[in-house]
Formats: structure tokens, sequence, C-alpha cells
């Protein structure tokens, strides 16, 4: 009988015996989770019949093999990963997930993250709490619309101190990792923006609320400004190094 | 077995998103004869579900179209998959135009249209109206972004890019005039042009001053006769233009569409690179993002006279600073 499946056939279902413990046959795993005749599983497995699509997602959702990742490496497509901020996927599974990102990058001993946007490199908000509750606040309230803050004004306790500390530790991860950070000079310009809408809307429980968190983002300013002179993001000699790039 | 049982329903979901890719007057029949090199016949077998689609066929379907399989045997995955364009050198600014027209195309045959694009810089087809900046803006590209050799040593003037590839890129200017779309831009959207006026001259790369000042009085036309599309609500070549202004957000350079029902999301990074995906799950995502984003926005065309005229003087006061430091 002449090959009628090809390559990729093949391929995928080497992947899958992979997966098995040694002592398992494959024909006969493949039988019974296609509900097939042993003997069809031979020809599959041999290339003489082609597997079905609604096969090959049994097997997938059995082994949690990429179809995808196995078709695309020869073009210029790439599998991306995306966490979105909802109100099912919470802030505190984003920090935490964004967090164990950093670990992984900080248990390499050769790292580098190179850094563009027209924005502030989030993580410096992170440093201090005020900032960082403001921040938090307007995804929830703005733009994924938590319900449970839609009619909260600003104050720095309404966000839980839990989130605040994760958001924290996520800063210090941060600041052990080098990084080299382009920035433009319109890099607070969002930040600012937001608080001059927020005061206008009348979100902050007073005036006084917006005036101190422009003195933060002053200190926050600063702070970086001595990150760039001692060319080191903490005082500590194993804190990352940071360069930045205007 | 019963052949019309053999493929079910995976098969009939992934060529149905396959066909959802054609422009409406192409035979879907047809192009997947032609990619998998079988019949006509053999196509329709397929299309019908009495023909498997072995792994091999699906890839070739694939490497043309990027429609992720994983998406539909897992949809409610994280894993989006993005097919990206990238302006290198070996992918010339020509194939860099061509795909965007492909692209403008296909939507423009679509009987359902909706773009929104969230612009952290005005959208360069808007660029594309004015032959002096569509050459300033692919001049800047070539030489500064991707470092083609060719433009290292060589100072701006008008005639610097190829006549073609203007050509191309006001067609591609043209055929965005026609499609109907909203936009939301913040005040920032001319700075990365001015500042690259400002750098170009300041590395002594235009061949007179003249030149610099010239880009920038060009640039005030083209504000002019964007203040004027936006009163009007309606582009040069007839699509309709929903102009916002958002300050509190500002737009990524992100464009949403729905061509043919389908959500497709154009990512921008790397100034000129685009990821594109179809994969629905991410597309209702940033739907959503976007109508959220419309909220936190103002309507500045067609109504609200005195919002549009103070953002537009705002701009022109922008690229007027910008002409007074050369």
């Amino acid at each position: 009988m002449i090959q009628a499946t090809g390559n990729i056939q093949s391929v995928f279902l080497e992947q899958i015996k992979n997966r098995l413990p040694e002592n398992v046959s494959f024909a006969d795993k493949l039988a019974e989770l296609l509900n097939i005749s042993r003997d069809s599983a031979y020809r599959r497995i041999r290339g003489e019949t082609v597997l079905s699509l609604d096969e090959v997602k049994q097997l997938c959702d059995r082994f949690g093999v990429s179809i995808d990742a196995l078709l695309s490496p020869s073009v210029n497509t790439s599998l991306f990963h995306h966490r979105a901020l909802s109100t099912t996927y919470t802030l505190e599974q984003w920090l935490k997930s964004v967090g164990s990102n950093m670990e992984v990058v900080n248990g390499y001993h050769q790292r580098e993250m190179i850094f563009a946007a027209r924005d502030m490199f989030i993580f410096h908000y992170f440093r201090l709490p005020e900032l960082s509750a403001f921040k938090m606040f307007f995804w929830l309230k703005t733009v994924i619309k938590d319900p449970m803050y839609a009619n909260q004004s600003f104050h720095v306790d309404v966000i839980p101190k839990e989130i605040l500390q994760a958001g924290n530790k996520l800063w210090k991860l941060y600041a052990t990792v080098p990084s080299t950070e382009i920035w433009s000079d319109e890099a607070i310009n969002e930040t600012v923006k937001q608080i001059e809408f927020y005061h206008e809307c009348r979100f902050f429980s007073n005036k006084q609320q917006a005036v101190e968190l422009c003195d933060r983002l002053i200190d926050l300013i600063n702070l970086i400004k001595e990150m760039l002179l001692r060319e080191r993001k903490q005082e500590e000699k194993h804190s990352g190094y940071m360069r930045m790039r205007y | 077995m019963n052949p019309s049982s053999v493929s079910e329903n995976i098969q009939s979901v992934y060529l149905s998103q396959i066909r959802n890719r054609l422009a409406e007057n192409m035979s879907f029949a047809d192009e997947l004869a032609e990619l998998l090199n079988v019949s006509r016949d053999s196509a329709y077998r397929r299309i019908r579900g009495e023909t498997v689609l072995s792994l091999d066929e699906v890839k070739k379907l694939y490497d043309q179209y990027g429609v992720s399989l994983d998406a539909i045997i897992s949809p409610t995955s994280n894993m989006v998959l993005f097919q990206h364009q990238a302006a290198d050198v070996n992918y010339s600014l020509e194939g860099w135009l061509n795909s965007l027209l492909q692209n403008l195309e296909l939507a423009k045959s679509s009987k359902e249209l909706e773009i929104i694009y969230a612009a952290k810089d005005i959208p360069m087809f808007h660029y594309f109206q004015i032959p002096e900046l569509t050459a300033f803006k692919l001049f800047v590209w070539s030489k500064s972004v991707i470092k083609d050799i060719k433009y290292a040593n060589v100072t701006y003037q008008l005639d610097v890019i190829p006549k073609e590839i203007l050509a191309k890129a006001s067609k591609v200017g043209q055929l965005y005039s026609s499609l109907p779309t909203t936009e939301i831009w913040s005040d920032e959207a001319f700075n990365s042009t001015l500042k690259q006026i400002e750098f170009y001259h300041e590395c002594g790369f235009f061949s007179d001053r003249n030149q610099a000042t010239q880009i920038c009085d060009q640039l005030m036309d083209l504000n002019e006769q964007l203040r004027k599309i936006a009163a009007e609500g309606k582009k040069l070549a007839g699509g309709l233009f929903t102009l916002y202004q958002n300050e509190i957000l500002i737009p990524d350079n992100t464009i949403f569409a729905k061509i043919n029902n389908t959500r497709v999301v154009f990512i921008n990074y790397n100034t000129l690179d685009v990821l594109t995906t179809h994969q629905d799950s991410f597309g209702k995502k940033t739907e959503s993002y976007m109508y959220n984003l419309l909220k936190n926005s103002a309507l500045i065309s067609s109504t609200a006279e005195k919002e549009r005229n103070k953002f537009f003087n705002k701009m022109e006061k922008q690229i007027q600073t910008c002409k007074a430091k050369i």
C-alpha cells in the first residue's frame, strides 16, 4: 500500500508515543483511545490510514500536544501565550503569573531585559504603594470595569494589602534583573493624564489625594534618577544594573 | 464505514474558517484544489467531509492562511497564534506595501466591515495621501529602522524613494481612504514624526534646511486635511471616518477588524512589523477592550466642533514649534 499520510502524522504520533510509559503498547493505547481495532491503530501508525482531525483532537486533549507548534516551525507564524486581565482573570493572578515569569528569568545567570515603549516600565510604579494602588485602581475601575470598584473613589487602601504586596514583590524581582530600557519623554504622560482625568471626574476622595499622587510621581522620578547614577536598581550588590537610553 | 461521517466536525470548522479568509469572489474549491494539488472534485470531497484531510494537507493550508488548529481543538487555551510580517532588508518596502494592499483589498471585499484603529501615531495611511510625507516616512523607515544599506549615506529628498513605490503607497492610501474606519488618537499622534524631522535635521540627513521646513509645511497641510475629513465624518475617497480622542489610555497602534464576520487583530510592534491573528477568543477580548476604549474617549468627528478644533489646533501648534526649531 502506498504511503498515504506523509510525515506530519508520524511526527505527531511519535510525540504521543513519547508521552506514554515504556511498558505500554502504543497500538493498544491508540486503539483504546480512538475506539478502533488494533489493526486500524497499526494502519494509522504505519501511515496507511489518515488520522481525521477529530481523532487528532482526541489525542491532543488527552496528551496536551500542540498541533500549531507541530505545523508552524517553518513559516512566519508564532505561538504566543497571552494573559489578559479581566473580571475572571484577576489582578492577583496576573501579578503572580508575571512574577513567575520574572523568576524564570532570574533563574539564569546570564539574563537581560530590553524594554522599549512609550510608557514607563510598569514595575517602577510598584515601588511606591500609593502609585501602585492608583495604577491598579485605574485598571480595575476604568479598564476592566470591575463592578466592585464602580462606585468607589480612590484612596490608598482601596486596593487590598495582599495585592499591593504582590505588586511590590514584582518590583523587587524586577530590581534584581539587569535591564536596558528605552524611554521617550512621553514616559509618564499617560499616568499624569489619568490623574487629571480622575480629578476632573471627582474619583478622588479629595483634592489632596491627587496632589499627593503627583508628589509621589516626582519622588519616583528622583528614585529612578538615582538608579541611573549608580547604574544599579538598588543599593545592594545583587541588584540588577539599569541602563537607560532616550 | 459511512464515508460522509469520516471527517466529522473539526475538518469542516477548519475549512470554513479558511473560507472566511478568502475574498468573496474567489472559489474556495479552486483555491483548495490548487493549494493541495488535487482535482477540483477531490477538493469538493474534502469540503463535504467525504475525504479526510491529512495533517500534511493541513500544514499546506496552515502555511498559507495561518489558521490555528489549536484554537479549534482547544478553544479555551491561552495560546494565540500570530502571523508576523517583518519589514526587513529581504522583505522589501514593496513587499510590505503589497501585503498591506492585500489586507485592505480583503477588507474592501467584505460585505460587513468594521475597523477600529487605536493609533498611538497617526495611521500611516493618512501620510500616504501626500507624496512628500510618504517619501519622508518611507525614507526614515528604510534608513533608520530597517537599516537598508542603500540609504546609509543618502540624504532625504523627494525622489530618494522610487516612483513605483510612492505610487504603490498612494494606492494603499486611496484604498484605506475608501474604507470605513473608527480611529482613536491621542494628542501625541504627530509626536514621533515631529521628532523624526528634528532628529534628521540635527543629523544633517536633509539635503538642506528647506527640505525640513517643507516637510513641516506638508504636515500642516495634512493636519488641515485631517481636520476637514474629521468635520465631514468622511475620508477623501468616501470611507466613513469616525474619530475619537483619548488621553487617558494612550492607544498602542492596535487594529481590530471584523471582516466577513471574522475577527482579526493586527498588533504593531518594532515600529513597522505587524502581528496578525484570527483567533476568535483573542479577537473577542480585543473587541471588548476597544469598545471600552471608545467609551473612555471623546468623539470629535462630525460633532463637537469646539473639541475637534481644539485638538487640531494643538497639533498645528506642535508642528509650528517643530518648524521654529529648524
